[in-house]
């Protein structure tokens, strides 16, 4: 059966309530019932015990001492509260009964013990009844003593306390069905309100937020929690926006220069220097837009997440010999000049793939944005457990401000200075990415027209060499 | 028809600007957006192509602020921006017409075309007396007979005849015909005169564009 949470609730609290009414109806009834046949059986103890008391008990007879009590008022009426007494010999035959039972007897329970209360009927009416032996001092039954009185009253009273109960309970039932399931659908309304704010919220649309209750409860940090992940979706989105747009305008740039230049080129016929000219240039776009997409995706590949990279130790030297090889032409045509200095025997825990990549985009920005015949210089140091790599040029530098967006994707400082460089300005949110898989803290330090200090500091590894 | 071209991509520009001369027009390029609104603001042109995203000024803000001294110079952003947000921002900064990166150059052609045409009028021919200039397929007939007449030439005699009956200073001239690297010799349009009035009155008595002395030249319909 499918119940909706509010039904759920009412329905809990319903059969937990229905239980402890029900419960308590009994009790109340038990309670009652006792009380009622406790009073009636005191009375007709203390009858009982006050005809004993007129019984003098001979040998193999009993005798009574007192026979004017018998003809007492109470036991004469029949009508306001009688009280009947009997007494039988041994064999049942009636000795002696009080006037108001008239020509009807007591009946004796021959099975009953020395002294037992039980209900019964006296000429249709139900009465309780007090059974006595009287016995002699062997043990010997001599006779018995009935006391009775009638019933009726007290078993209306429960019969009528038993009706009330029945009936009061379905209906106590039935009241508190509907004040539980309202009071349910009170404390979950701000749910409906989540859930119809939350449905408002879609992908064109995400600045919209649940509004938070008043009180700190539960609801209070469901509703919290969803505006915190609507927050943390809403960012991730427009970074995903953003980049998409500056990817796009990125690869559309270098598109319509390649269309327009070759559309122009074929509206007529053209000289061969002309044709080699356009074809160089169209070339070295085509290379630009490769590097481009190669390392967009890069940058999605390795989105956030540490999967497919493999740790292990190796000596930071040889990382950066490597790249300076690989740069080794640029190195050269610039007439630029690199020194190595420091701990070369220092050992890093990387993934050796994704460390040359960044070392390439840092080391190449450096020769990159450097004037021809200037220096870059490498140190290596460690301390406590750290290895720090410096890497600093003397090239065109940059300003605080730059500094601040140098890791955003495209971002390319001052392009009037860099026009004739072939960047796409990803390379350092590559670096960026590279660093936070690798836990490698990267800090920049940067003066206009001097240069560019990046610092790289390797997370501690007790392995290292020191 | 002179244009000037705000584009920091040295590749479009390059293309542009080539295709743009091709087509008879007389081209500049901005490469940022300061120099552009300088050159825009100093210089006569009959039409800005402006890319959004150039470094200095932007060219939403190049446009707003040309627009200010030139309401009815027709401007056409050239952009990479695609979403309709961005075309109807582009639109309601001021510019004429969007065209979108990467694009065809005959569609920018026709653009422009467009554009021009809206403000001179809806014209693909001009006359001055027998002289017929067919301004879609560049042939100019006297009469009967075809002439023909360099890109150069053509570009002289259209302006001419543009404002024919008016003096055009040589100032004037240059900075319609010829593009900024030529502002330091006027007596190149001399040079030109002579050639166009050579070909232009080749058979024939008339002499339709006649010198006003020390000003410049004037296209006139009949000899006075």
């Amino acid at each position: 059966m499918k119940l909706s949470l509010r039904n759920r609730i009412a329905f809990y609290y319903l059969a937990a309530a229905g239980f402890l009414v029900a419960l308590i109806f009994v009790t109340v009834y038990g309670v009652v019932h006792k009380t009622v046949y406790n009073h009636l059986n005191g009375d007709l103890s203390a009858e009982a015990s006050e005809v004993l008391h007129s019984v003098v008990i001979l040998d193999k007879q009993f005798i009574f001492a007192n026979p004017n009590e018998w003809k007492e008022r109470e036991h004469g009426q029949i009508e306001v509260n009688p009280t009947f007494v009997q007494v039988m010999d041994s064999l049942g035959n009636v000795i002696k009964k009080t006037p108001n039972l008239q020509n009807t007897d007591l009946t004796l329970h021959q099975k009953k013990t020395t002294k037992a209360y039980f209900n019964s009927e006296l000429s249709g009416s139900p009465i309780r009844q007090l059974q006595m032996i009287i016995s002699n001092q062997n043990g010997e039954v001599l006779g018995y003593l009935l006391v009775a009185m009638p019933l009726q009253e007290s078993a209306l009273v429960l019969q009528n306390l038993k009706i009330v109960l029945l009936v009061a309970f379905p209906l106590v039932l039935l009241i508190l069905f509907f004040v539980t399931r309202s009071i349910a659908g009170k404390s979950i309304a701000p749910i409906d309100e989540v859930i119809s704010t939350a449905n408002q919220i879609h992908r064109e649309q995400l600045d919209q937020r649940i509004p938070l209750p008043s009180h700190k409860d539960e609801l209070h940090r469901l509703a919290s929690t969803i505006n915190d992940l609507l927050d943390r979706i809403q960012n991730a989105l427009q970074l995903e926006k953003r980049f998409t747009s500056d990817a796009s305008h990125e690869l559309r740039t270098p598109v319509a220069a390649l269309k327009g230049t070759l559309e122009v080129m074929a509206r007529k016929p053209r000289s061969t220097d002309y044709y080699q000219e356009k074809a160089a240039y169209c070339l070295n776009e085509v290379n630009r837009m490769s590097r481009l997409i190669d390392q967009m995706l890069l940058l999605t590949r390795y989105d956030g997440s540490t999967n497919g990279l493999s740790f292990t130790d190796v000596p930071l030297i040889q990382q950066i010999e490597l790249v300076l090889d690989r740069l080794h032409r640029d190195i050269a045509e610039n007439e630029m000049h690199v020194t190595i200095s420091g701990k070369k025997d220092a050992l890093v825990r990387v993934d050796p793939s994704m460390l040359e990549i960044l070392l390439s985009n840092i080391i190449s920005n450096a020769v990159k944005y450097s004037d021809q015949g200037s220096s870059i210089k490498i140190e290596i140091s460690n301390s406590n457990y750290t290895v720090s790599c410096l890497i600093q040029d003397h090239g065109i530098g940059m300003s605080q401000d730059e500094i601040g967006k140098v890791f955003d994707r495209f971002y390319r400082a001052d392009d009037s200075r860099s026009n004739q460089t072939s960047g796409v300005g990803l390379g350092l949110s590559i670096v960026k990415r590279l660093a936070d898989l690798q836990d490698i803290d990267i800090n920049v330090e940067s003066i206009p027209d001097e240069g560019t200090r990046f610092v790289m500091t390797f997370p501690g590894n007790p392995e290292v060499v020191h | 028809m002179r244009i000037l071209v705000i584009e920091d991509e040295p590749g479009i520009a390059n293309f542009l600007k080539e295709g743009l001369e091709e087509e008879h027009f007389a081209v500049d390029v901005a490469n940022d957006g300061n120099n552009g609104l300088e050159m825009a603001l100093v210089n006569d042109y009959d039409l800005l192509l402006i890319d959004w995203m150039v470094p200095g000024q932007s060219g939403i803000e190049v446009t707003r602020q040309y627009r200010k001294d030139h309401p009815d110079i027709p401007v056409i952003f050239l952009t990479a921006k695609d979403t309709v947000q961005d075309t109807v921002f582009g639109l309601e900064s001021g510019a004429n017409d969007y065209i979108k990166k990467p694009f065809s150059f005959d569609e920018l052609l026709a653009r422009i075309r467009v554009q021009l045409r809206a403000r001179t009028g809806e014209q693909t021919e001009l006359k001055l007396a027998d002289v017929i200039m067919d301004l879609n397929t560049h042939r100019v007939f006297r009469g009967e007979h075809e002439i023909n007449l360099t890109p150069k030439e053509f570009s002289l005699l259209e302006f001419l005849i543009r404002n024919k009956g008016k003096v055009c200073t040589r100032t004037r001239i240059i900075e319609h015909v010829w593009d900024i690297h030529w502002d330091a010799d006027t007596s190149v349009i001399d040079v030109y005169i002579n050639f166009l009035r050579k070909k232009l009155n080749d058979g024939a008595q008339q002499n339709l564009i006649q010198t006003v002395r020390g000003v410049g030249y004037m296209a006139v319909e009949s000899e006075s």
